[in-house]
């Protein structure tokens, strides 16, 4: 029998407004131990509790992670110790769980109830409320509920450091690695289709979500493929090369860069949502008899062209939003002329969001600068200046995947 | 750290998601959203003042979230993007998918007064 029937059987017939109160700690106290989510479980106490205490807003906050607040009617008091949370976190529960006051009390015109775990204060729960007195049940039932909630919480943030987390990820690992060395392209990146091809990739972690390729389209074109699917680790390798193998077999089938991506979009349009991998792409094509790149994309950050003779940037724009939003969205196509030594500079957001310790980003201006300067260098000396210059910015491990690929016309 | 903020008397729940929304948050963000009561015509705003970094993890979760608010009828807005997220989102074209405005009041008067 769980508490919740127990507790009607009690007091099934007793309309005593404190014998309620006592059912809906006791109820709220069973509804609890059934939830696993943090944010849920945060939002039953207050929904729970606000009624019980005739409080109209209530805050509830466990360490720096999560802060829960509701207000049936606006609340200063509760705004003000919402600020002070989120800007001092953990050192505003030290204060409020002082000594003297490790129990629930009134502060600041608020009803406080710290939330302490092995003799440590890891969080509190706050209610606003125009009568500031408390009956003792009340206060008895805040102390049982608080209690059983600082355990649940402390729990769970013991739980999330385990090393045996550590070693599933060493596994992971493992098995990223060997799918994303699949994805790499096949094609020898170095003088093809009349350019000079270099690649660079880099994963924030043990292995990313970016995914790049050369792909020999007609026997004499270059298609060259960016993309940059959401997450990391196994499920977005495994979903960069189901991407891999969808695009070598539309790039067979049609030459037209749009139609690639809309039917691209069409396919992994379901696959992307139900997974959790959205993604952006672009697709360029080179032709290079006619030296024409076209081009089109899917909310992918806009390559640049640097014109051989210094004259102008071009970025690659293209009106494509991320693939997963739309099943049926239309991509436009788009092409530009180039001529012998421009270069081409493909890139993931990794690159221009490569953050230093200020947390400046690298951004596009550094990185066109600098191509500029280098642009009568080959493709791969270019590339190697960019990975130079990445790493002057910011010599520890990146945040993000990043990834280059820069094309010269030869 | 994650703060939600419910605003019952205006039907309106509003989302921090602190200074990142990226790998890290971006699945805990995406299930809190998922978990928020279904009422009819909820109003959830994400409040972006403090997001300095967002991954193509964190765009999936926010992508996921519109659409999640789309089934149960409510709506969904962006508040207060810094500049270079703002930038990084017109690159994304993602002002084709979010409702971005300067503030939470702008927002939320907008949605009231299209709702009417």
């Amino acid at each position: 029998m769980s508490l919740v029937q127990e507790s009607s059987v009690v007091y099934h017939g007793i309309p005593s407004p404190r014998l309620n109160k006592g059912r809906a700690f006791i109820e709220l106290s069973d509804k609890v131990n059934g939830l696993n989510d943090g944010y849920v479980i945060m939002r039953e106490v207050l929904d729970g509790l606000m009624p019980v205490l005739e409080a109209h807003a209530g805050l509830f906050a466990v360490s720096t992670d999560l802060l829960y607040t509701k207000h049936l009617h606006p609340s200063e008091a509760v705004e003000r110790l919402e600020r002070a949370v989120r800007e001092r976190g953990d050192k505003v529960f030290s204060v409020l769980a002082s000594e003297q006051r490790r129990r629930t009390h009134v502060a600041n015109g608020l009803l406080l109830t710290p939330l302490m775990w092995q003799g440590a204060p890891i969080g509190l729960i706050a209610f606003d409320r125009p009568d500031q007195r408390l009956l003792p049940s009340d206060r008895a039932g805040l102390h049982a509920l608080s209690n059983q909630l600082a355990a649940i919480f402390g729990l769970k943030l013991s739980s999330s450091s385990l090393s045996r987390q550590h070693v599933a990820q060493q596994h992971e690992i493992r098995n990223a690695i060997a799918v994303q060395q699949s994805l790499l392209p096949s094609i020898p990146p170095s003088h093809s289709c009349g350019l000079s091809i270099a690649t660079y990739t880099q994963s924030a972690e043990f292995v990313g979500g970016d995914y790049f390729d050369l792909i020999l389209v007609e026997g004499k074109k270059m298609g060259i493929v960016v993309a940059d699917v959401e997450g990391k680790g196994v499920p977005a390798a495994l979903f960069g090369n189901l991407l891999r193998t969808t695009t070598h077999f539309l790039t067979h089938e049609t030459p037209s860069t749009s139609a690639v991506m809309t039917k691209i979009n069409f396919i992994l349009h379901k696959k992307a949502v139900s997974s959790r991998k959205l993604f952006t792409m672009f697709y360029a094509l080179f032709d290079p008899e006619t030296k024409i790149l076209t081009y089109t994309g899917s909310g992918h950050v806009s390559p640049m062209v640097i014109r051989g003779d210094g004259k102008e940037t071009i970025r690659l724009y293209s009106d494509g939003t991320l693939i997963g939003v739309d099943p049926v969205q239309r991509f436009s196509e788009h092409s530009v002329q180039l001529q012998t030594d421009d270069v081409v500079v493909y890139f993931t957001d990794g690159v221009t969001e490569h953050r230093n310790r200020k947390l400046e980003a690298y951004g596009e201006e550094r990185l066109i600068h600098l191509v500029q300067q280098r642009k009568t260098e080959t493709a791969d000396m270019i590339l190697n200046s960019l990975k130079a210059d990445l790493a002057r910015f910011n010599s520890l491990a990146p945040t993000d995947d990043l990834t280059l690929v820069v094309t010269k016309v030869l | 750290m994650i703060s939600i903020r419910e605003l019952a008397d205006k039907g309106l729940t509003v989302i921090d998601p602190g200074p990142r929304l990226t790998l890290e948050n971006a699945h805990e963000f995406l299930e809190l959203v998922q978990a928020l009561p279904a009422a009819i015509g909820p109003i959830l705003i994400v409040n972006m003042r403090d997001i300095k970094t967002v991954d193509s993890s964190g765009v999936g979760a926010l992508v996921n979230a519109r659409k999640h608010m789309d089934t149960v009828n409510g709506f969904f807005a962006l508040v207060a993007l810094r500049p270079e997220i703002g930038r990084m989102f017109k690159l994304m074209n993602l002002h084709n998918v979010f409702e971005m405005y300067e503030s939470e009041e702008l927002a939320y008067k907008d949605i009231i007064a299209r709702r009417r």
